[in-house]
């Protein structure tokens, strides 16, 4: 049949799988050479566990290039696309954000690792100084209050 | 270690590349002892001294770019200077100096000091270290004058907004030594001694060239091309100034024209285009005979413009294959009374047997609006998708 679709299954680290278009996978160019190389029906993904693939999956399902007749694409549907984007970015916690960042990182997806590493850039210059950046983003600081006073004192130029 | 220090260095230092400005970067080293030394790699710098607003600041701003550039370690690949103070730009000179040591790539210098009338003068090392650039944005800077420029070698964008120049050879010995520009953005002002800009580069593909800020005209003002490789031009002249194109142009893919003065002398050099936007004035005394856009797909016209129906049916039935039409209000024009639609007694070929999407956005429902929608949906035989908008409520 013209218009049938080749499936690939994307298995996790923790075994969830997920049924996905070859066009979804190639979104990624780390899957894209897996299902070149390797043209078996299943691929585990040892590194990235379930959750975060439901995630992944999610966004380049969103993400397929279209081609839409003439092959012109509209405006309004890059503008949809963003729109999208922030809503998939804001009802993440960071912790979701950092696992997608790594597993952005491994699949080789360049706009997801984009979207992430904007958001926390985002989120760090939201914050006042640097005890907030610390608390919003989970750090923990390894300076005592004398080490952390020199740094300060070192680099005054950079915090006046 | 925490999730985030987890990461790898490469991710760290992709987050921290998005950070608005070097301040942000910097400021990052007190984090943890894990982040004090990312900062130094950090690929990209932006310098904006808005936030050094006090008189007490002189100094302080100049102090950061300094020790940020010189304790930095790792190649600078973007840097970028967003300076609005006369004391800031003393220095800059010396840090493009700095930037083009450490094998800057991307260069973006802009200066807003509306407060200074002391023109902000760029060194010559900029262009014995333009070899390294690939990208230059240049905005309200005044360029001096070099006898011999070198070769451009690697320059791919170039924008140059509100620029003063040595004069109209300099700018055609500057663009002639950038031998791979692909992208040229020109934004000329008022007094910058240029009138004919003249852009000789075979290698350019996409050209934007605005002559309309608030400058006075003349008829030796205007732009030269001759860039037979370009896909994407946009020109907006003011009326009196002209544009020649020297060469054909095969590849071009998407002209777009703003201006207040007869548009045909560009449309006849590039009558292969395959989309093209219009916002120009229409009179029947330049209607020219036996023009054709065999290639034309797409068309938008500004409906600001007194007779732009007849414009439009002009284009239409020079454009045989057009498959897109859209109507925008791209622009805001003077109180020019509106002459009135005539239903053509020959429906355009186009209409008849190509277009298919029809988009008018900012309809009004005037009279003749009314007319010319009915006339298009009527003989559009083609049509399968219509897409009428009013600023305010779409009324499908």
């Amino acid at each position: 049949m013209e218009n049938e679709k080749k499936m690939i299954t994307l298995k996790s680290s923790d075994d969830v799988t997920f049924e996905v278009e070859e066009a979804v996978v190639l979104e990624s160019q780390f899957l894209s050479h897996l299902v070149q190389d390797c043209p078996a029906p299943e691929h585990k993904i040892k590194e990235v566990t379930g959750k975060i693939l439901s995630k992944v999956v999610e966004y380049c399902e969103k993400h397929v290039v279209v081609v839409v007749d003439g092959g012109d694409s509209s405006s309004s549907s890059g503008d949809d696309l963003k729109k999208w984007d922030d809503k998939f970015i804001k009802e993440m916690d960071l912790s979701t954000v950092y696992d997608l960042i790594a597993a952005a990182n491994y699949l080789n997806i360049q706009a997801l690792l984009d979207l992430m590493c904007q958001r926390v850039a985002d989120v760090i210059t939201a914050c006042k100084d640097h005890k907030e950046i610390r608390e919003t983003l989970g750090i923990v600081s390894d300076y005592t209050a004398e080490e952390e006073a020199e740094v300060l004192k070192e680099n005054e130029w950079a915090f006046d | 270690m925490d999730r985030i220090s987890q990461l790898p260095d490469t991710l760290l230092l992709r987050i921290l590349s998005e950070l608005p400005t070097a301040k942000d970067v910097v400021a990052t080293m007190v984090l943890s002892k894990r982040w004090l030394p990312l900062w130094k790699s950090v690929p990209k710098l932006v310098f904006k001294d808005d936030i050094y607003q006090n008189i007490n600041d002189t100094g302080r701003f100049s102090r950061f770019v300094h020790r940020s550039l010189i304790l930095h370690k790792a190649p600078l690949e973007t840097l970028c200077f967003q300076l609005t103070q006369t004391s800031s730009v003393v220095d800059i000179g010396i840090w493009i100096e700095m930037a083009l040591q450490r094998g800057v790539r991307d260069l973006s210098i802009d200066i807003d000091c509306t407060s200074s009338t002391t023109p902000v003068t760029l060194p010559r090392s900029l262009y014995t270290g333009c070899g390294i650039l690939v990208t230059l944005i240049l905005k309200s800077v005044t360029l001096v004058d070099s006898s011999s420029l070198p070769s451009f070698s690697t320059l791919k964008t170039l924008n140059l907004l509100s620029v003063k120049y040595p004069g109209d050879e300099f700018v055609k010995r500057l663009l002639l030594n950038c031998h791979v520009l692909e992208d040229l953005h020109v934004e000329q002002c008022l007094d910058d001694n240029v009138t004919a800009f003249t852009v000789r580069v075979p290698s350019l593909k996409s050209a934007l060239l605005d002559k309309t800020l608030d400058r006075g005209f003349g008829e030796d003002d205007g732009f030269v091309i001759d860039a037979p490789s370009l896909e994407l031009l946009d020109v907006l002249i003011i009326s009196g100034s002209f544009c020649i194109i020297e060469n054909d142009m095969p590849n071009i893919d998407r002209v777009s024209v703003v201006l207040y003065h007869d548009p045909w002398k560009i449309l006849w050099d590039t009558t292969s285009v395959k989309r093209l936007s219009l916002c120009v004035p229409y009179s029947k005394a330049s209607n020219p005979v036996g023009l054709v856009f065999h290639r034309l797909v797409r068309l938008e016209m500004c409906t600001s413009e007194p007779e732009w129906f007849s414009l439009l049916m002009f284009v239409l039935r020079a454009s045989p294959n057009l498959r897109a039409l859209k109507l925008q209000r791209c622009c805001i024009r003077g109180q020019e009374l509106f002459s009135f639609w005539n239903e053509p007694s020959l429906v355009p070929e186009c209409l008849l047997s190509s277009i298919k999407t029809f988009e008018w956005v900012d309809y009004e429902g005037t009279i003749e609006e009314k007319e010319v929608v009915a006339f298009i949906l009527r003989s559009g035989r083609c049509l399968k998708k219509v897409n009428i908008s009013s600023a305010t409520t779409d009324s499908g």
